[in-house]
């Protein structure tokens, strides 16, 4: 029998299969296509302390092997998700679930992550210093070592619960950063966050989105995802949740081999939103085919 | 009422047609019915109580300012996931943000802030 079981700081997940923050919603939307306590956990919509509405629309734009988002983090703010909308999650997920959350400034951090903290539902806090659609917040703390360990610090000095940050690629050195959180006290990381990209529309002759750029992922920038988890594992202790552009059983086992704990599964969804229930039930005819009995075995083993 | 750019674009008239309604035509170079736009139709037109559109967003906001009577608009925004999970296309209403996926994509004229 497969063993699809992995654990990420002392949480133990069923399979490694998580849906990506900004992919999944809180899971409402997902309940009624399949039975979602199937998933390892999920990761749910990035948060921040006040209301945000987003940027502007259009705030997609389609891709070869991919797509563009400029939603700009939408969320109805850490009270309300708190208060409201995890007790009715509560009622169709019973796992722990991971509480991403973001940012303008390092105070802010601190208050969504206090408050999601002492929720009883929430196993890990994944904290956003990547979101690339945002101005002066989301990815400007994690383009720097130096805020990145800043926000880290801040945050665990307000919480008992595990720490991952989200990092961006779109950095000289995605390595440098990784090493920062690290440093700063971070239980783990969670990577990547999505490519800057742009498309433009030939008959207006200007940029599809209305913000011009956005964030890329899908099944396009999965080398790319790949290649960093593999150099980050390289430079780290702390365990790696892998993600960009993961869309089969094969890819969550490629991710696993550079160095990925678990992954986070995000444009897949879109696409088909019966992608995560798919990819988890492939899974073990995939590691029959390449003789794996245990998902655990295979992490880092790329190296 | 149907709008189309020209003669050879025009699809339905006849299904409309045989649904017993009265269908009336423009096109935007004057090859087939009215020339123009469906506004320059529904400018000739006296007694309606309400209306259905949908359409491109221009038209669908020609519409919305010239008649005023109510209405319901179904929208079109590009869209991620179409199931309300990504929050790709939302808009702003007098009640709120909402996805035009997933809590449309018709819309009541007296909810759009346009």
């Amino acid at each position: 029998m497969a063993d699809l079981s992995v654990t990420l700081s002392n949480i133990k997940l069923d399979n490694p299969v998580i849906p990506a923050s900004g992919t999944f919603g809180y899971g409402m939307e997902f309940k009624d296509f399949y039975d979602i306590n199937i998933l390892g956990s999920f990761s749910m919509k990035g948060t921040t302390k006040e209301e945000r509405f987003g940027n502007p629309t259009p705030r997609i734009a389609e891709c070869t092997a991919g797509l563009i988002n400029s939603v700009g983090l939408q969320n109805p703010g850490i009270d309300f998700v708190v208060e409201k909308q995890f007790p009715v999650m509560k009622k169709y997920f019973n796992k722990p679930i991971i509480a991403n959350i973001s940012g303008f400034s390092v105070d802010e951090y601190k208050y969504c992550a206090e408050k999601v903290d002492k929720e009883e539902q929430v196993g890990i806090i994944e904290i956003n210093i990547s979101c690339p659609n945002v101005h002066n917040g989301g990815m400007s703390f994690g383009t720097e070592a130096k805020s990145a360990m800043e926000v880290t610090k801040a945050v665990k000095s307000v919480t008992t619960k595990p720490v991952y940050m989200k990092l961006t690629p779109n950095v000289t050195n995605i390595v440098d950063i990784a090493k920062a959180c690290e440093d700063g006290g971070a239980d783990g990381i969670s990577m990547i966050n999505t490519l800057l990209g742009m498309r433009i529309d030939l008959k207006t002759r200007k940029p599809i989105i209305a913000n011009k750029m956005g964030g890329f992922s899908g099944p396009a920038i999965f080398p790319v995802a790949l290649r960093m988890v593999y150099q980050v594992y390289e430079a780290v202790k702390i365990p790696i949740i892998g993600m960009g552009g993961i869309s089969s059983a094969k890819d969550v086992i490629e991710m696993m081999f550079a160095g990925a704990t678990a992954v986070e599964i995000g444009s897949a969804n879109l696409k088909n939103p019966y992608a995560c229930k798919e990819i988890i039930e492939e899974l073990p005819s995939e590691m029959e085919k390449y003789k794996i009995n245990s998902l655990k075995e295979i992490i880092g083993k790329a190296h | 009422m149907l709008g189309f750019n020209s003669k050879e674009d025009v699809f339905y008239e006849q299904e409309f047609k045989n649904l017993g309604v009265e269908v009336y035509v423009s096109t935007v170079d004057g090859s087939y019915g009215t020339k123009g736009f469906v506004t320059d139709i529904i400018k000739t037109l006296n007694g309606y109580d309400f209306y259905y559109t949908c359409g491109p967003m221009n038209m669908l906001k020609a519409v919305y300012e010239l008649i005023e009577t109510s209405g319901e608009l179904s929208l079109e925004e590009r869209m991620g996931c179409g199931i309300g999970a990504c929050m790709g296309c939302t808009i702003n209403t007098k009640n709120g943000p909402k996805r035009v996926c997933y809590n449309g994509p018709v819309f009541k004229k007296e909810e759009l802030m346009w």
